[in-house]
């Protein structure tokens, strides 16, 4: 089997990798946001998984529980662990990414509990005060495993797992430098599938089958047929296929602001200080997303740098119905792209693809617009 | 022209002001006149409605004469920003203020047209304050002061504020946990993160006003906070009564006072009078609502556009709303002798103001405070208003209704709306909602 | 050079015929269940028309809802380009078509060739929609053909304020049993619909001259209350409105076929 057959394979939950995994008497932990830190739980010896609800058509207790004005996402997750879906999670972790996850959380806990659950409640502003508080989160949450699950989470393990993940961030930038040429390696959809790959994967397993991906495309050719560099943005995005609905028109995504791509792995945890501050520290400040006040100057900055560094022809902003802090985020950002003289394309989709003849329209005459300039 | 106590703010009104408080003459003049119209109507006279319209003529006079004005969330009590002599702005002005004269459906419909969210992606409570200010007419303000809580809403549309006005802001993590060493979602550096951040916005403000922070004067003022509190919890007390001493809308006040007041010598007067009013009241056993027959808890906004529902609610049924989640102001008083307890003070009560006491953590902080309310108020049925753009609290009244029911068992209802803009659920579907509640179910 | 356009749409497939950008035939045919057969049944009509045969056209290209399922189309291309530049071939000076649809409304900006350059689409809420005065002529009992002319006759218009049509369509009928007059509601709908449509346009950027296209930009109510939010008279086009969609088309082709890429 190819290793993208074997990336595809990763994307269902659970999967092969993450059954072998418990069938070895390993435990799977879900957790629902890029600020959480990974490395604790590899250290405690658990696996991360991270949340998602593929194949969530319907969501009658969604609906009733979360409401049916709340972000599809929520409602797809609290579904599918109503139907049993995460039987194979030993637990599941939160925190205040937003007003839904946090509701969600309450939620399970009433209605579909798992065996373990934890919050984490993480700064909304940067500051050396809030930086303080992160680390104390931290430290609780690391007890908090050490308890539930009777290991130790000494400062070694710590440090094996911050070189662990680290190495796949390593990984992600040559894979991303490899998209700043003319015939970028590989598509945004593919690219995704790796992100879930390392979100669901064990770190190491993925690390290695990565490096080895990479290694391969470094010598191929590349992708050179394509009508536009796009740079895509905005909410939690696991679905492939929406990028598919893109690419298929001819707009190559050559980067991106998302929480499944620069936002989860730039930026290196610092490996020779003490590993929670080095964690907080970390986490605190990469790549803020718009859950971050105070930020904006920031996300902004870093937008026009993806622009200049991937030789980006068009930015398509996608929000995910009823997501308040992307239409705040995408209301600023359009304006700043307008006077850049940077076009732009904002696409309000569903969690799961839906409405696609509408978005692979919308597409094709923003790739229309960009020819005729 | 009339000659009452609100003469002098008229005669401010009728200078020239610059082009930004346009809309803000309007709210001073149409504030007057809606008092007048009350005392001529012979509806009783309570000390809001002067402190309302003096808010509005001190706002104007900050800005004409140059004393910065500081920008704040209607779930936040501006004590400190009185301390250090600055002029603060409830921003819900623009939407909870404006709403029961329809006046802020303009600006909805201008947000709308802007291309700035809708309706119910992004609270209505906030979306006003782009269009108005876009539209130039919002008072220029000088510095501007958020919370992270109690949602995103509000952090996301302020955030969007500070970006195009360039105003400088500070933000204020609010935590998820308790302070409480009783509660089992206590975490004991709760307290001690507020005021470490209180430490970094004293010196930001410092820095932008070019004031010292002056410890007496903030003494002074806590002091002061601490004793409106006491009123207050003594008039809270008093709504135990059966029947209730006051009505759903005096219940408000305290709130307003609070919000708009709390530090000032105003504050403690006015939660003096409706302290002694209830307490008056309650001796005599004269009920807010004649013939009292329904208490209801209402843990949710009022639906500001319909100011006549509560009144309906009770001539209809005898009903009288004890508490909503914002009017019910229940920060009790704290030990402030000294200056450090003064900052304790500060910080608790900032976790415990309105909504964010309820909506900042887990669901059980808005469950237990209603089983709690319910039982010490004796509570005949729940009314929830579910504000479709709401999505921390439309995500956790199922669970809550389901505890009640559970816990408490009384009824409750539960009806889609927005708070804000009548024509989205209009009144006359709101109220044959809560005929058809009360009339088949609670009665 | 002889080139086409076919624009397969929800309602009714569209063919134009051009050579040497000179339109030598056209066809409208309503949709069948297969886009196919559609566009050959369309194709077919305009080929009677100016007695040419499917080999004559060296060049065809396809838009519309059913656009990549033209078996005889060389590409396809987005009814929103297309649109804007069959309005443009159409009347050089427009730079703004607004097309209203009995679905769906779009704000399409070209430059000064003709070229798409940004644009705005409503294709979820009825508001701004044909759908938008169907519901409303049913709920006055009154035909959609009278509404337009109607609406003229007022000096007053009630505004409708709410936002979703369901409600708008309450708000109609408790006005009437008010003792609202007829064409002061039938007005105020329409200027309902400007409205929503003006939020589409400020998106876009308003700049002159301006058309309106669609199933709606016959009705002259919508067209008189969005004149006077946007403050332009709209030019109107020398053509079917239905079939700017596949002129446009067509001139893509004689683009694709002199820029080679045919």
């Amino acid at each position: 089997m190819s290793i993208s057959e074997t990336f595809r394979q990763a994307l269902s939950l659970p999967n092969p990798w993450i059954r072998e995994a418990k069938e070895e008497g390993k435990k799977a932990l879900g957790y629902f946001c890029s600020y959480i830190p990974e490395e604790i739980m590899t250290a405690a010896g658990l696996l991360p998984v991270r949340m998602r609800a593929p194949g969530c058509t319907d969501t009658p207790m969604g609906d009733a529980y979360m409401s049916p004005t709340t972000c599809g996402f929520t409602r797809c997750v609290l579904e599918t662990a109503s139907e049993g879906g995460y039987e194979f999670l030993d637990g599941v972790v939160a925190s205040n990414t937003c007003d839904q996850v946090r509701r969600l959380y309450d939620n399970i806990r009433f209605k579909t509990p798992f065996p373990y659950h934890y919050f984490l409640s993480l700064p909304h502003t940067q500051s050396p005060t809030t930086l303080e508080w992160f680390a104390h989160e931290l430290v609780k949450f690391k007890e908090d495993l050490e308890e539930h699950f009777q290991v130790e989470i000494g400062r070694e393990k710590l440090q094996e797992a911050i070189k662990a993940h680290n190495h796949s961030r390593a990984l992600f930038e040559r894979l991303y430098d490899l998209r700043k040429r003319e015939a970028p390696v590989l598509s945004g959809s593919e690219v995704l599938r790796f992100f879930l790959g390392s979100v669901t994967l064990p770190v190491q397993t993925f690390n290695a089958w990565f490096q080895k991906e990479i290694e391969e495309l470094e010598a191929g050719e590349g992708l050179s047929k394509y009508r536009a560099r796009i740079m895509l943005l905005g909410s939690h995005l696991d679905d492939p296929r929406f990028i598919e609905l893109i690419e298929g028109q001819g707009g190559l995504v050559v980067t991106d602001s998302l929480c499944f791509g620069n936002r989860f792995f730039r930026d290196p945890v610092d490996e020779t200080a003490e590993p929670i501050s080095a964690l907080a520290e970390r986490y605190l400040y990469k790549i803020p997303c718009p859950r971050m006040s105070g930020a904006q100057a920031e996300r902004i900055r870093f937008v026009m740098d993806q622009i200049r560094d991937f030789h980006v022809d068009g930015v398509i902003i996608q929000r995910m119905k009823f997501c308040p802090m992307w239409w705040g985020d995408a209301f600023v950002l359009r304006d700043e792209l307008k006077k850049a003289g940077i076009p732009c394309l904002e696409l309000e989709r569903e969690y799961l693809v839906s409405g696609a003849g509408a978005i692979k329209t919308r597409v094709q005459a923003f790739l229309e617009t960009l020819e005729g300039r | 022209m009339t000659e009452d106590k609100f003469s002098p703010y008229e005669a401010m009104a009728a200078e020239e002001w610059p082009s930004d408080l346009g809309l803000w003459k309007n709210l001073l003049l149409g504030f007057i006149a809606n008092s007048r119209l009350n005392l001529a109507a012979g509806i009783p006279e309570t000390p809001m409605g002067e402190l309302l319209v003096k808010m509005f003529a001190r706002i104007a006079k900050a800005r004409l004469e140059g004393k910065p004005i500081i920008m704040h969330p209607f779930n936040y009590g501006p004590e400190l920003f009185y301390a250090m002599d600055l002029e603060p702005l409830m921003q819900e002005v623009f939407s909870v203020g404006l709403a029961p004269f329809h006046l802020n459906e303009p600006y909805i419909d201008l947000a709308n047209q802007m291309g700035y969210g809708d309706n119910p992606t992004l609270c209505n409570a906030q979306r006003p304050l782009i269009a108005t200010h876009l539209s130039g007419d919002a008072p220029k303000v000088d510095l501007l002061f958020y919370l992270s809580a109690p949602c995103n809403s509000l952090a996301t549309t302020y955030q969007v504020y500070q970006h195009i006005t360039g105003v400088p802001t500070f933000t204020m993590d609010i935590p998820y946990w308790s302070h409480d060493p009783s509660s089992p979602f206590y975490d004991e550096k709760t307290l001690e993160y507020m005021k470490a951040q209180y430490r970094d916005c004293i010196a930001w403000l410092e820095h932008q006003t070019h004031r010292a922070f002056d410890p007496e004067k903030f003494q002074m003022t806590m002091r002061r906070v601490n004793e409106a509190r006491e009123n207050i919890m003594e008039f809270n007390d008093l709504l135990k009564t059966v029947p209730c001493p006051v009505n759903s809308m005096e219940s408000f006040s305290n709130y307003l006072t609070m919000v708009l007041s709390g530090g000032t010598q105003e504050a403690v007067e006015v939660t003096r009078w409706f302290r002694d009013y209830a307490a008056d009241h309650a001796r005599k056993g004269i009920a807010g609502v004649p013939g009292e027959k329904l208490r209801i808890a209402w843990p949710y906004t009022h639906t500001f556009f319909d100011r006549d529902l509560f009144p309906w609610l009770e001539q209809q049924f005898q009903a009288v709303v004890i508490m909503d989640i914002l009017g019910f102001y229940n920060i009790p008083p704290h030990d402030v002798s000294t200056l450090e307890k003064c900052f304790d003070s500060l910080a608790l009560g900032t976790l415990d103001f309105s909504m964010i006491h309820t909506c900042r953590g887990p669901a059980e902080f808005y469950i237990e405070y209603l089983l709690r309310f319910i039982e010490d108020y004796r509570i005949d049925c729940v009314i929830i208003p579910m504000q479709f753009a709401c999505k921390h609290a439309y995500a956790v009244t199922k669970i809550a209704a389901e505890a009640v029911r559970r816990e408490a068992d009384i009824p409750v209802l539960i009806f889609g709306c927005d708070p804000y803009d009548s024509r989205e659920v209009p009144s006359e579907e709101i109220r044959g909602k809560i005929e058809e509640f009360i009339t088949e179910i609670v009665l | 050079m002889i080139v086409a356009g076919c624009d397969v749409g929800s309602l009714t497939g569209k063919v134009v015929i051009l050579r040497d950008g000179e339109i030598l035939g056209s066809g409208i045919v309503p949709t069948t269940t297969k886009p196919e057969r559609t566009a050959r049944n369309a194709l077919d009509k305009a080929l009677e028309q100016c007695g040419l045969a499917l080999e004559d056209i060296e060049c065809l290209v396809g838009t519309g809802y059913g656009r990549v399922k033209i078996p005889f189309a060389h590409d396809n291309v987005s009814e929103i380009s297309c649109h804007g530049r069959g309005a443009h071939f159409l009347v050089p000076s427009i730079r703004l078509i607004i097309d209203i649809g009995g679905q769906d409304c779009k704000v399409i900006r070209v430059n000064a060739k003709g070229k798409l350059v940004d644009f705005a689409m409503n294709d979820k809420c009825a508001a701004g929609t044909g759908r938008f005065l169907e519901t409303m002529a049913r709920a006055l009992e009154l035909k959609l053909e009278e509404m337009g002319p109607l609406s003229l006759q007022s000096k007053a218009p009630t505004a409708i304020t709410a936002q979703c049509s369901v409600f708008a369509e309450t708000e109609v009928v408790s006005r009437l049993a008010e003792g609202a007059e007829v064409e002061d509601l039938v007005a105020g709908i329409h200027d309902a619909v400007a409205s929503r449509i003006m939020t589409l346009i400020k998106r876009v950027g308003i700049e002159e001259d301006i058309t309106v296209t669609g199933g709606v930009a016959k009705n002259v109510g919508v067209v008189h209350f969005l004149e006077k939010r946007v403050g332009l008279k709209a030019k109107p086009l020398p053509m079917d409105p239905q079939l700017v969609g596949a002129l446009g088309a067509a001139l893509t082709a004689e683009n694709l076929m002199k820029t080679g890429k045919a």
